[in-house]
């Protein structure tokens, strides 16, 4: 038996089942909780209704939350997206030492524990009057998203062809018109991915915004941690399955960007 | 010189904003934590000193060691299957895997709760059926709190592995034990140390992450679990208590800095010699 | 000399302490087609990189048309280039990357359109227009590259080893595809290779490189007959070389190890110097001594080797020194060789060079 190819694959199957059960049950019944009839977190639910979804959007807390994080996700995206690109397109030229360096301090807020990014950010931002407003917020997001436009767009840069922008210098273009005809539309899925991927990171984030935020400036995940504290309806659900379509629709759209990217770098 | 002007222009805001808004910050939290009450390390002391702390500090490092140790028993049965599946399986594992790379961990750690909790499903379809009378406690402490932190860092653990065992020949089982080996023989004297890079990199990858969580062992755990950035939170939150809590700040990253230097540095020294 | 269309004056680029080019002067005819011939690492991308404008020289100046280079960056040069690697823009078809340059230069959408069908003509390729790049085989890439190196008819033609990714029959026929685009077009051409048979059949003028410093600059013909350098001798073409010192230096002649040559450059008496001589100057004596030949050696035949139309001999001289000489198969009939017999050598002292042994 311990020799058999039907033992071999059967264990893997059930290897697999127990894999997929342990990582996508738990949002499974989220999931079908939020469209839930009952009043309460019960399981399976005795009929479905939009009722959760209904309060969550009447509710001015949840409403207003939600609110906010868009405010605080939008411009942070895109300010991170900008920055980034432009300091992995300045790291891929630079040949200095420095480069290794620079590129090290950028990614740090990637790197080390959340936790002391937001005690250090919290300590001198209320100093600084960034707490409890949406500047601060914002600031802070770009910090924490930077890195992962950093990254994605210079995973892309590596395989980008310096030697073409070279040639379109010598057919006659300055450097701005090469940037917009050569270099972004070549690099530009990777661009997109790292912007998705900055806004899922800046959505689903809870630890800096729960040091940073007040009851009037509050992002939706800080709103659902003081709530799950306290007594849990299927609002909390409704509000999770939100935030876990948010994730699942930039996660396809990152999917077609990067299929799109292969096509285009013709790799 | 117009190219490097150029360059300079593209990384100043970036470097500008995180000199500014992160490293500066982190910096002062630094000086806060030997400055207060007054210059010296009597923060460090107390952190190292009180027995409150060290538990703390112990609950950190042995919660990250256990669930390092399950990512690693959990992770290589599925690099396994995964390498060995059909491809459409892989493609679906793979993507079963890297969610939550992209779903928040608030909201998987309060799947968990869902699930877990006195009055949750888990516990009402026991009861139901009969099995049992009283709720089992089954979060608010160690197990909840490991089994919220392994889901969200498997992939950690599977990617490392997964990219070393797809280099390993398929037909490896299949050969040795057809040579007559015993099958467990081959597996750890051939098997396991080919796979040791990754997993020593998914090891290290996931006990580094592991001792800055927050959210998890916060909703899943209780009062016995308490990690270094709960300590951090509270001392901050309910104190104010800057001193001590940027002592703690800095112990954390100090310690994930050395242990990745450290570990990182046995790397070497091993792909050195092979 | 008519006026020069490119001028480099002692122009350099140094990385630190390595000289990648140095003392570089050049000039440049309009129309003419000249080659950049060194070894690896010889700086002759580097040279080339400066006059496009991509590195700035750290020494000397350029002049394009009598006007200084040296302000004008790269894209308002006005010269084409053709990149080892062709690179063309991935994301633009055929047609968009040759009209590229012309919409730089603001050609209106009806001329480019015009110019571009003209452009793909001559190198052989209508109709491919829509294609992507990737969709192309190399050698059709590479004519892409040259269509928008000169689509917009500039004063000079850059190219870095062009043809350095295609096979032996492919190359061979663009050589001659680019040599009739230049006498077509009659764009100045600067042309990079490290393929020294190429550049024999390309050029005009070839500027040999070596250690960022060119050698000689000359015609093919110059450069085989008459090398200035021990280098240049042993780059172009195959030469045996006999050691020795400068000796009886009178003029336009001079002895090395009693054998004379002429003087490739200026020597001092008692010099260290080597007498250069082609292995089809060098002719194997059968008893009667071939006419206006007047130097002699002698030495052992260490190997005969059978070429078709004709025959290599490989002779040891007395001191060692293994020296060969090609003979038509006709004059190889009448000589004769066995291997370990003994061979008389003799040449035309106006066939053989002395040059500074360096
Ligand atoms: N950016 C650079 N930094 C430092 N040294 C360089 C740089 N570019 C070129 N060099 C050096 O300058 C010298 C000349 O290089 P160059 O590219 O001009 O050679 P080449 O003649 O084109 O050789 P090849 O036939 O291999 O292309 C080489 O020794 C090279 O290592
Ligand atoms: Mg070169």
């Amino acid at each position: 038996m311990f020799y058999s190819a039907k033992f071999w694959g059967g264990l893997r199957g059930v290897i697999n089942a127990l894999l997929v059960v342990y990582m996508l049950a738990p949002l499974v019944i989220v999931l079908v909780i939020s469209f839930s009839s009952a009043l309460f977190l019960t399981f399976p639910p005795p009929g479905l209704s939009l009722q959760w979804y209904d309060k969550m959007f009447s509710n001015p807390t949840w409403s207003r939350s939600l609110i906010t994080t868009l405010k605080i996700m939008v411009p942070a995206a895109a300010i991170a997206t900008i920055l980034g690109t432009a300091a992995a397109l300045a790291l891929s030229r630079m040949q200095s030492k420095w480069a290794l360096f620079i590129r090290g301090v950028l990614m740090a807020p990637l790197i080390i524990p959340v936790i002391i990014t937001a005690a250090a950010i919290f300590g001198v931002f209320r100093i600084w009057g960034l707490y409890g407003n949406l500047q601060g917020l914002i600031l802070a997001h770009v910090i924490l998203t930077l890195p992962y436009v950093l990254s994605t767009v210079s995973a892309n840069l590596v395989m980008f062809d310096k030697r073409l922008e070279d040639a379109a210098a010598n057919c006659g273009a300055p450097p701005w018109t090469t940037f917009r005809r050569i270099t972004l539309p070549l690099i530009s899925p990777s661009v997109l991915s790292g912007m998705l991927f900055a806004m899922v990171i800046s959505f689903d984030e809870l630890v800096v915004s729960l040091f940073l935020s007040t009851p009037r400036v509050r992002p939706v995940t800080v709103q659902m941690w003081s709530n799950i504290k306290g007594d849990t309806d299927p609002t909390i659900a409704a509000i999770a399955t939100v935030l876990f379509l948010f994730s699942l629709i930039a996660l396809l759209a990152d999917g077609v960007a990067r299929r799109k990217s292969g096509r285009a770098a013709g790799l | 010189m117009t190219l490097k002007n150029r360059n300079l222009w593209l990384i100043a805001p970036a470097v500008t904003l995180i000199g500014v808004c992160f490293l500066y910050p982190v910096l002062w939290l630094l000086q806060r934590s030997v400055s207060e009450p007054v210059w010296g390390l009597q923060n460090y002391e107390t952190v190292f000193g009180k027995a409150v702390y060290v538990g703390v500090l112990w609950n950190t490092a042995s919660i990250a060691g256990a669930t390092t140790l399950l990512c690693a028993l959990i992770g290589f049965p599925v690099a396994y299957s995964m390498v060995h599946s059909r491809p459409w399986i892989r493609k679906l594992l793979i993507f079963v895997v890297l969610i939550p790379f992209w779903t928040s961990i608030l909201v998987r750690s309060f799947a968990w709760l869902v699930i877990l909790q006195r009055g949750g499903i888990i516990n009402d379809l026991l009861i139901g059926i009969g099995l049992i009378a009283q709720p089992l406690d089954l979060v608010y402490n160690r197990f909840g709190v490991l089994l919220g932190m392994v889901q969200i860092l498997l992939p950690f653990m599977v990617f490392p592995l997964f990219s070393v065992m797809a280099r390993i020949d398929g037909s490896f089982f299949k050969a040795a034990t057809n040579l007559g080996a015993n099958p467990l023989r081959a597996f750890f004297r051939v098997y396991l140390p080919l796979t040791m890079p990754g997993l020593a990199t998914g090891a290290m990858l996931v006990f580094i992450i592991s001792l800055g969580y927050f959210i998890t062992p916060e909703m899943l755990g209780g009062r016995g679990d308490t990690m270094i950035a709960q300590l951090i939170f509270q001392r901050i939150d309910e104190f104010g208590d800057w001193p001590l809590a940027s002592a703690l700040a800095i112990v954390l990253l100090v310690g994930t800095g050395l242990l990745f230097i450290v570990i990182n540095s046995i790397f070497k020294l091993r792909g050195g010699r092979s | 000399m008519t006026e020069p269309l490119l001028k480099l004056d002692n122009i350099g680029k140094a990385y630190g302490a390595v000289d990648a080019a140095k003392d570089i002067n050049l000039d440049v005819a309009p129309g003419e087609f000249v080659t950049f011939l060194g070894p690896s690492g010889s700086g002759k991308t580097t040279t080339l990189m400066m006059v496009a404008g991509f590195t700035e020289p750290t020494a000397g100046h350029i002049h394009l048309g009598g006007k200084p280079l040296d302000p004008i960056p790269v894209w308002k040069r006005d010269i084409g280039m053709v990149f080892q690697h062709y690179a063309l823009f991935p994301h633009m078809s055929v047609a968009q990357n040759v009209s590229f340059p012309l919409e730089m230069r603001g050609v209106s959408k009806r001329d480019r359109k015009q110019q571009v069908e003209q452009a793909l003509e001559m190198v052989g390729l209508s109709g491919f227009g829509k294609r992507l790049p990737k969709e192309l085989s190399g050698g059709q890439q590479q004519r892409v590259a040259l269509a928008r190196a000169m689509v917009f008819r500039p004063s000079l033609l850059l190219m870095d080893e062009p043809l350095g990714a295609l096979d032996k029959k492919l190359r061979e026929h663009m050589q001659l595809e680019i040599m009739h685009l230049h006498k077509n077009m009659g764009t100045t051409v600067i042309y990079v290779t490290h393929d020294q048979e190429e550049a024999l059949v390309m050029s005009d003028r070839i500027a040999v490189f070596n250690n960022g410093r060119i050698e000689q600059i000359g015609s093919p013909r110059d450069l085989y007959e008459a090398p200035q350098t021990k280098f240049v001798a042993d780059f172009i073409g195959e030469t045996n070389f006999i050691t020795g010192k400068a000796e009886a230096v009178s003029g336009q002649g001079a002895r090395v190890r009693g054998l004379a040559g002429q003087l490739g450059t200026d020597l001092n008496e008692g010099a260290p110097a080597v007498l250069a001589i082609r292995p089809e100057r060098l002719h194997v004596v059968n008893g009667h001594a071939v006419e206006g030949d007047d130097n002699s050696l002698s030495g052992t035949v260490r190997e005969v080797i059978y070429l078709g139309q004709s025959r290599k001999a490989i002779i040891a001289l007395e001191d060692g020194t293994e020296v060969s000489a090609l003979e038509q198969a006709a004059q190889a009939e009448a000589t004769a060789l066995e291997v370990g017999a003994p061979a008389a050598l003799s040449f035309r002292a106006r066939d053989a060079r002395i040059l500074a042994d360096v």
